[in-house]
């Protein structure tokens, strides 16, 4: 998968690995909201600040659910 | 015609995924996704207008129809490139600097041009350029699949005496300065090499 990054939209990133979808799931047990479904248009930057994530996690964990 | 989505019984982000790969085809049609909640209608409708289609929802007992249309719907008939782009080339070498990387780009641009759409008309070679229309030309085969494509190659008669050359000529045919003009003065769209 190519390089995420924090500007990309959870829709972007879902389509450029549709994987990523499990982890935000797993996210969303930490937001207790659907984020595919509150965020999906959403930059990732945008949405762990709206929940106080680390957006460099974030992205790692979403990087390596496809490899 | 129309393309219906039944993303019915799904969640999101299905019904959006389902629904943006139908609009990533560009077909200009009509979409219509039907969704039966809330969420997915939010999201499908978000979607829409983010790509630029305008919409109608048309509910159904507890189902939603969106009816996504683009404005520029026509555009796919509009938008065929027509034939009538002309190229000049002045030199058998690309751009000024050194000759020998200008050789490289040279052959590399011809290339390029055969990987191109169909807009191309017109090559019309002057000066130098005549070097690449004639024997020992490194671009020989991309300007004789460009001929067999229909575009059509002229090469400068003047030129071609110049350079003792005019029994050389490979491809195309021989032009006149009048002609070029002309040619030049009628395309729409013309790039100097």
């Amino acid at each position: 998968m190519v390089d995420l990054l924090s500007s990309m939209t959870l829709l972007q990133i879902i389509e450029l690995g549709p994987d990523t979808v499990k982890v935000f799931r797993q996210y969303e047990q930490i937001t207790g909201s659907c984020l595919l479904c509150n965020n999906l248009f959403d930059s990732l930057e945008s949405v762990a600040s709206q929940y106080s994530l680390k957006v460099d996690d974030f992205i790692n964990s979403l990087q390596t659910s496809n490899e | 015609m129309i393309r219906t989505i039944d993303a019915r019984g799904l969640t999101c982000p299905q019904p959006v995924i389902l629904t943006k790969r139908v609009m990533d085809e560009k077909s200009g049609e009509e979409i219509v996704t039907l969704v039966d909640n809330p969420t997915s209608l939010e999201n499908v409708c978000k979607l829409a207008s983010s790509q630029g289609y305008t919409f109608v929802v048309e509910t159904q007992g507890l189902e939603q129809h969106i009816h996504m249309t683009r404005q520029d719907s026509d555009i796919s008939t509009e938008m065929i490139p027509t034939k009538d782009m002309t190229i000049l080339v002045k030199s058998q070498y690309f751009g000024q600097g050194d000759d020998e990387l200008g050789a490289v780009l040279i052959k590399s641009f011809f290339y390029t041009l055969t990987e191109m759409g169909p807009e191309l008309q017109n090559l019309i070679f002057m000066n130098g350029g005549v070097h690449l229309t004639t024997e020992g030309s490194p671009v020989l085969e991309h300007l004789q699949f460009l001929e067999q494509k229909g575009v059509q190659i002229l090469s400068c008669g003047t030129c071609l005496d110049f350079f003792s050359k005019k029994d050389q000529l490979k491809v195309g045919q021989v032009t006149n300065m009048y002609t070029a003009t002309e040619i030049l003065f009628n395309a729409s769209k013309t790039l100097v090499l």
